[in-house]
């Protein structure tokens, strides 16, 4: 059902009707026909198979999560450490309880340093600011448990049980800080040894429709090297799915 | 919070004042997490009932006049001691349906599953439901700001909102209904809708109150019996019903007699129920609409008027036949009780859903769908059939675009199948009127059916099209004359072409403009009018709101260019035509503009095997078949 040009996409469905009517429509008299209302119930009315309560289902998310909790290397909270996702997931239902998802997405994991706080090298001191960052693509997969028995076609309430990793492509460490011949002196080293090429954790997320809370731990560490003390391996988020 | 309000002592008594519903306070004690249970009774065995002290006399007469009986098993009640059983081991009970000799609980699994050995429990079922309940957006107006903005939006009704007002009705066959003096008195309408604030106040419904045709009200959320308050689209609703613009002599209670009115049954007596939430979509909503229908049936109503359809916070859309909905069957129960129940069709046609939402798709319920005023035609966003059982959806069509009242006491444009359903439930209830009350539901469905511009012709967007009153007077009286051919099947080769016969392309005869009603404004009484407004020309589609809000939720139309409306309610004649198979389920349909003779022409191997090719033009519907 449909305006014009949507039903004029549905017309190949009429394999026979197609060619006799097409016929029609190149002559001169049927081109002067104005249809002013046209549906094709056959095509309108099958039964769909994707759909956020359906089988399948994929759409796509931002999410954004702060560091918590303690760490020995001194990072500064709030927006200056801080991860940022772009991605899509795929939803495999499993029945009314139960749903399996694969998520791909990149990540941007930053964590600046707090200038003041004393640590071991390679972070060296005297800078006004430093930080370390992780450019990832990271896959996810996630067991999602839907506390309500029956619901229309919608996502509903949820609680996903959920395991992440992934390579880091690009690891970027910056500082900025007075040059030793005065103005300003900026370092970008790429790549360097210390930062660690693949991250992954597992974690929770808790949603409602399209908006989710997620908490992640990291697992892996995000610094290489003895002695090094660890950023925050505890993320608190939140998810916005676009669907 | 409807369960909140269930748990205390006090509004328990209004609950069973108001739908025999008990309810006890929830035990605090760590238990698994409470889940919906819905619990049947294998019968109702000693159940002592008197039809005449339940039933009000509006309901007893209604029953006498319909020939039903004064009662029967479904109107008796549960049998109390398998109520109190039942509350004996569950969390809460939330409602108690004696059409369905069941009751709504929270219960653990463990009580459900102790439920199932209960003498006398048939089943026990998880009934879905959020638990995490939302409170009702409160809204209160302040009653001097709301007159200011009454005043503010009475001057803005524009030359186009009064014809459109005018048209809304008139479409429907007003003139015939006021030649015939059927404004609906003597009907009970019942309005089931979201709430219906500042109806106590708006001018428009003044005489409905002075006059006390408000018969009963009652909030089957709130289990009170006040109703005006929560939501302003019942207002709305009840506008396209009982409404009236201001008279001749301006605005005022006393010029209201004279008002031009909104809807067509201005003079009925009315039933306000709310049933519906705003803040969220809940299957309490459901139960709610279940004691109301039944409540509605206590209190006499000839017609239940409902203006919300449930689509895919609940269900998927191949669950839209009318069995899998709580909503649905409570209202195909409504019809074998006498009551019929006009729905609104839904307002997804142009979104993911498409589809009719439900009660609409219960096939005892009269489903309407939306016409756009400026051309006649199917509204993008009114949902479309067919139900998910492929029966005919919508049933008819009038118009979704209407002048209606607000709650802050003004008039204003409305767009939405919403104010479509109480166009058509003001015709049925003339019709019952004009019967005498005598019709039973489904005869009047039928009637209303039967009335359709396009009957017996019919599509998945229109229905049978515009009921028009004087036909289905007409029908009323008799049958009505045949209609002379207006094409010709010219069958060739391969193909079959619809062809227009000569006589049927001379230009329609136009109706004179309607001015010649009792209630109809001279242009001198007229000067509360706001100034004209520039107008597209007529014809042209009206632009709707790009997403129109689900039905229940509608907001105004948008502002801008009012469409120049025809100053009568005739459209350029189209040629509709469909392909349907043996069991009239149709395959494809189509409207065209006639621009010429030849209008269509299909290949004969699709009218073969059972298939038809049905056309109708200018009231003529003709069939072509191999």
């Amino acid at each position: 059902m449909g305006n014009n040009l949507q039903a004029a996409r549905r017309w190949p469905r009429w394999v026979g009707g197609a060619a006799g009517l097409a016929l029609l429509a190149a002559a001169p008299a049927a081109r002067a026909q104005q249809v002013l209302l046209q549906a094709d119930v056959a095509n309108d009315t099958i039964p769909s198979r994707t759909g956020p309560n359906r089988r399948y289902f994929g759409h796509l998310y931002v999410g954004y999560a702060l560091a918590v909790g303690p760490s020995g290397l001194g990072v500064q909270r709030g927006f200056a450490s801080s991860e940022l996702q772009l991605g899509g997931r795929l939803k495999r239902r499993l029945g009314p309880y139960f749903a399996l998802n694969a998520d791909l997405r990149y990540a941007y994991l930053r964590y600046r340093l707090d200038p003041g706080v004393p640590r071991p090298g390679p972070f060296g001191a005297g800078f006004e600011s430093q930080y370390f960052s992780y450019h990832q693509v990271q896959g996810e997969a996630s067991l999602r448990l839907t506390p309500y028995r029956r619901r229309g076609n919608t996502v509903g309430r949820y609680l996903d049980l959920l395991a992440y990793g992934g390579p880091a492509l690009a690891t970027t460490y910056a500082t900025e800080g007075p040059g030793p011949s005065g103005g300003r002196l900026e370092v970008v080293a790429h790549r360097p040894d210390y930062l660690a090429r693949w991250l992954g954790g597992v974690g929770v997320r808790v949603g409602s429709n399209s908006v989710a809370l997620v908490g992640r731990y990291r697992l892996s560490d995000a610094l290489r090297g003895a002695g090094l003390p660890e950023p925050p391996r505890w993320q608190l988020g939140l998810e916005v799915g676009w669907f | 919070m409807g369960l909140g309000l269930l748990a205390s002592p006090a509004q328990g008594q209004a609950l069973a004042a108001g739908g025999g519903v008990v309810a006890r306070p929830l035990p605090r004690r760590a238990a698994p997490p409470a889940a919906r249970y819905w619990v049947r009774f294998r019968d109702k065995r000693g159940v002592a009932f008197e039809a005449a002290r339940y039933f009000s006399p509006a309901a007893q007469a209604r029953r006498r006049r319909q020939g039903l009986p004064a009662a029967d098993l479904a109107d008796r009640p549960v049998r109390p001691d398998y109520v109190a059983a039942v509350q004996a081991r569950v969390d809460t009970l939330t409602l108690v349906s004696r059409w369905f000799n069941a009751v709504a609980c929270r219960a653990t699994p463990a009580q459900a599953a102790a439920l199932c050995q209960l003498p006398g429990v048939a089943e026990v079922v998880a009934w879905p439901v959020a638990s995490h309940l939302l409170p009702a957006r409160r809204q209160i107006v302040d009653q001097q700001n709301s007159n200011e903005k009454g005043a503010a939006s009475q001057a803005a009704v524009t030359p186009a909102d009064y014809l459109l007002a005018r048209q809304q009705t008139a479409t429907l066959g007003r003139p015939a209904l006021s030649r015939a003096g059927l404004l609906g008195q003597g009907v009970r309408i019942a309005v089931f809708d979201v709430g219906f604030r500042g109806v106590e106040r708006h001018p428009a419904f003044q005489p409905l109150l002075r006059e006390g045709r408000l018969a009963a009200t009652y909030d089957f959320l709130k289990n009170q019996p006040a109703v005006f308050r929560g939501g302003a689209h019942g207002t709305e609703v009840l506008g396209c019903l009982a409404g009236r613009l201001p008279g001749p002599a301006g605005p005022g209670p006393d010029s209201l007699r004279l008002g031009p009115a909104l809807g067509l049954a201005p003079a009925a007596t009315y039933l306000l129920a709310r049933t519906e939430g705003l803040a969220s979509e809940r299957y309490t909503e459901e139960e709610a609409w279940l004691r109301a229908v039944e409540w509605a049936d206590q209190q006499g109503a000839d017609i239940i008027s409902s203006s919300l359809a449930y689509t895919e916070q609940r269900y998927f859309p191949e669950q839209m036949d009318g069995r899998h909905s709580l909503i649905g069957r409570a209202a195909t129960l409504a019809a074998r009780k006498g009551m019929l129940v006009v729905s609104a069709a839904g307002n997804d046609g142009d979104d993911d859903w498409v589809r009719i939402g439900t009660p609409a798709d219960a096939d005892s319920v009269l489903a309407v769908g939306g016409l756009d005023p400026a051309t006649g035609l199917h509204l993008a966003f009114s949902s479309v059939g067919p139900s998910a059982d492929r029966r005919l959806k919508p049933d008819v069509s009038a118009f979704g675009i209407v002048l209606t009242c607000t709650a802050a006491g003004g008039f204003e444009r409305m767009e939405g199948t919403s104010f479509a359903a109480p166009l058509v439930a003001g015709l049925a209830a003339c019709a019952q009127q004009a019967s005498g009350g005598k019709l039973s539901a489904m005869e009047l469905f039928r009637r209303v059916r039967e009335a359709g511009e396009l009957y017996p012709y019919y599509d998945y967007a229109h229905g049978y099209g515009r009921p028009e009153a004087g036909r289905l007077l007409a029908r009323l009286q008799g049958s009505l004359p045949a209609v002379a051919p207006t094409f010709d099947f010219v069958v060739h080769d391969s193909l079959v072409a619809v062809v227009l016969r000569p006589a049927a392309t001379l230009p329609l005869a136009q109706p004179l403009p309607l001015v010649a009603e009792s209630d109809e404004l001279a242009p001198g009484t007229a000067d509360w009018l706001a100034p004209p407004t520039p107008a597209r020309p007529p014809g042209t589609p009206t632009a709707t709101a790009p997403n129109v809000a689900p039905v229940g939720q509608e907001h105004p139309a948008p502002v801008g260019e009012a469409p120049a409306l025809p100053l009568s309610p005739a459209y350029p004649a189209r040629l509709y035509w469909h392909l349907a198979d043996a069991r009239g389920v149709l395959h494809r349909y189509e409207v065209r503009a006639t621009t010429q003779r030849l209008v269509v022409q299909v290949p004969r191997r699709l009218a073969r095997a059972g298939n038809v090719l049905r056309v109708y033009y200018q009231g003529y519907t003709g069939q072509y078949g191999e």
